[in-house]
């Protein structure tokens, strides 16, 4: 029997498959989801590194994982509530990719926001859902994408009426817990009527030793003058797998903006799309990324500008210590008709150790020609003449490390415009900063 | 307080002080003027110690210290202090943060208690009225942001606090309005006494008639070929550097 390319890629899709709960009927939202992405996944090739959106991420260690189950219900092995990342207003907590209802209350928004879950959802209800799933990625040949609507389990649905303005963000937890060796494919679609305002945060936490896949897919309509921002946590277990999508579609005034902030994962893909629907709106993608050991963390973005007046911008910031490797591929698509956009993009990536591995790539496709577009990516150390200011005020050199590597960062939280959350993370850098500092220098 | 005796630097092997000697007493405010490259900021950076120069040869001992032993931090410490003609930025640090760490490294390094955030607060607020900042200053990320007559507005706050022996002013009227000028130029004749001293670095006459000098040195080629009182800045201004140029290149022609 000849193996073709991408053999092992079905196998492990196949294995997945097999392993996924039965559901009660064969006619309800997430059947028919499951049904038209299995169509989807059997003309697709698995990703291979001589794609060229796969070049530098192998993924040869995910297609060798034996699975034990798919969203494993089992939430009560290595459940430590201690470790559950403190909530944030409203939470959805989903545990090992099925919603648990002992962890979620959204009784603080519940007069203002539509909460449907899938597994609920009326004819109507269903209907809505399915016009929407999958349409804010421009990605219709993404293995993943499918393979989480094959793995549906269930799925929330986010609906934010016209001129509803939340004051408190709904922060939507994947929480992996379980031993067994498991994939979590958790589903959230955010409609954001118009004039409505929401902060989302994603935040995806797993066990230190446990080893899973997570491919959480999360999409963002945002109608007339909506304005949403979407910070994404991803700190999965060490030896876990994460594949996430983030799309967005952003209409007239609109106001999208995203934090992309990756820790954990021996190897975690992050792929961002924001599409400009209308004439004139505004988008951040921005990111951090916080890499040591033998992670792999690849960022692949995509802003969109498809209609005139748009505006966008992207800081996306890389530590990488250990023998780390990141990716980030920026793309920038500003098509014919999408005169007078002002779009920028900046990658900063700031080498720990002498090991660490950074691959960049902007990629403007520019093919309007009233526009401004700017981009910029450094790789490189703490600058000597940053670190001589900071030493003639008196700070010794281990000090005036941590002081630059921290302020590298926070570059990109400081805009988080929730408190806690921003917060948390300057202590998540300040304690990275530390580490790889002292570990640079006692080499 | 300060004596340098026959300095000779170095960047990237190439020569960029040639035999310099300078003496600097407390209660005195020196002056250093010069044509550009003539190794004005060079002299300042190697006083404070920045790692991109090497000194060949001679010496600098400041209160019977041998500096060049000793790291940037612990010159520092000790009280020699570097106003900075480009201040850097530290995005997501506070101005406020930074300073306290700043005076509390200096107060620990000799054993003096450090300032708790309430402490600090006070002790800050007092200094901000020296450089007419309002308290929105102390919240903004360092220098992020600043614009030109902030951030030196800002390096003589931080002079200000950390309360220096030795003060180097790298041409920190360089690219000053006239307002901003007057204020920087204040704070620092407020803060000098008999007790400690200043080096000024300029390219212009114009700080000094703001901060008068006790003593001009005119540097060329790495090299002070002339000193003398506050006249000197402005016959300076008159003549043009050219004049002294020239009168350093007599000398050397007949050596």
């Amino acid at each position: 029997m000849v193996q073709t390319k991408g053999s092992r890629m079905d196998i492990f899709i196949n294995s997945l498959l097999d392993k996924r709960s039965a559901l009660g009927s064969e006619s309800g939202l997430i059947a028919s989801v499951r049904k038209s992405a299995e169509q989807s996944l059997s003309k697709l090739r698995s990703p291979q590194t001589n794609d060229e959106e796969w070049r530098f991420t192998n993924l040869k260690s995910i297609y060798r994982i034996e699975f034990d189950e798919v969203h494993s219900s089992d939430s009560t092995i290595l459940f430590d509530r201690t470790n559950i990342p403190e909530s944030e207003g409203a939470f959805i907590t989903f545990v090992n990719g099925v919603i648990d209802s002992t962890l979620t209350d959204v009784s603080k928004v519940q007069a203002k926001v539509n909460i449907v879950q899938f597994s609920d959802a009326t004819e109507s209800e269903s209907k809505t859902i399915t016009t929407h799933l999958n349409t804010h990625m421009s990605h219709e040949d993404d293995v993943f994408l499918h393979l989480n609507s094959a793995l549906l389990n269930d799925g929330i649905w986010l609906d934010i009426p016209k001129n509803v303005v939340l004051d408190t963000p709904i922060h939507i937890r994947f929480l992996n817990t379980s031993k067994a060796t498991h994939a979590s494919a958790p589903r959230v679609l955010v409609t954001a009527a118009e004039h409505s305002k929401a902060v989302i945060i994603e935040e995806s936490v797993g066990y230190e030793e446990s080893v899973y896949l997570n491919i959480p897919v999360l999409e963002f309509d945002l109608k007339r003058g909506a304005h949403v921002t979407h910070v994404k946590i991803q700190n999965d277990s060490k030896k876990a797998f994460h594949i996430g999508r983030v799309g967005a579609t952003v209409a007239r005034d609109g106001h999208y903006e995203s934090y992309s902030i990756q820790l954990g994962a021996a190897i975690s893909r992050n792929d961002v799309v924001a599409t400009q629907s209308e004439e004139q709106m505004f988008a951040t993608l921005d990111g951090l990324v916080l890499i040591g050991g033998d992670q792999l963390s690849d960022t692949h973005t995509l802003m969109d500008h498809r209609k005139a007046f748009g505006e966008s911008h992207q800081l996306h910031k890389v530590l990488v210590d250990g023998q780390a490797t990141s990716v980030f591929n920026g793309k920038i698509f500003v098509r014919q008709d999408a005169q007078k956009v002002n779009s920028y993009q900046e990658n900063r990536n700031l080498l720990m150790s002498n090991e660490g591995t950074v691959h960049t790539k902007p990629q403007l496709e520019i093919f309007a020609d009233d526009v401004k577009c700017s981009h910029g990516a450094t790789i490189g150390q703490l600058v000597p003449e940053e670190l001589f200011y900071l030493k003639s005020r008196g700070l010794d050199d281990r000090s005036s490390r941590e002081l630059l590597t921290q302020a590298f960062a926070l570059e990109v939280i400081e805009h988080i415009p929730v408190e806690s959350v921003r917060d948390r993370l300057a202590h998540v850098v300040s304690e990275f900063a530390h580490h790889s500092v002292i570990e640079a220098l006692t080499v | 307080m300060l004596v340098i005796k026959n300095l000779h630097a170095t960047i990237d092997d190439k020569p960029v002080l040639r035999g310099l000697n300078l003496h600097v007493n407390a209660g005195e405010v020196h002056a250093i003027m010069g044509p550009n490259g003539s190794g004005k900021s060079t002299l300042v950076k190697i006083i404070a110690g920045h790692p991109s120069y090497e000194v060949t040869d001679g010496g600098i001992m400041y209160n019977g210290v041998n500096l060049l032993e000793l790291e940037p931090e612990e010159r520092a410490q000790m009280g020699v202090f570097m106003a900075f003609q480009y201040p850097v930025e530290i995005p997501g640090v506070s101005n406020m943060s930074f300073l306290r760490q700043s005076v509390n490294a200096v107060r620990k390094a000799n054993s003096i208690e450090e300032l708790d955030p309430i402490e600090f607060d006070d002790f800050v607020r007092e200094k901000m009225k020296l450089v007419e900042m309002d308290d929105e200053f102390l919240h903004r990320s360092v220098n992020t942001g600043f614009s030109g007559g902030e951030k030196k507005r800002n390096e003589i706050l931080q002079m200000a606090v950390l309360e220096p022996k030795l003060s180097l002013l790298d041409e920190t009227d360089s690219g000053l309005d006239i307002d901003a000028l007057r204020i920087v130029a204040k704070g620092i004749n407020e803060l000098s006494n008999e007790n400690n001293a200043v080096l000024m670095v300029t390219h212009y006459q114009r700080l000094l008639n703001y901060v008068v000098p006790d003593k001009v040195h005119v540097l060329v080629d790495g090299k002070i070929v002339k000193s003398g009182g506050k006249e000197l800045a402005l016959e300076l201004e008159e003549k043009g550097y050219e004049w002294v140029e020239e009168n350093n290149y007599q000398l050397n022609g007949s050596n």
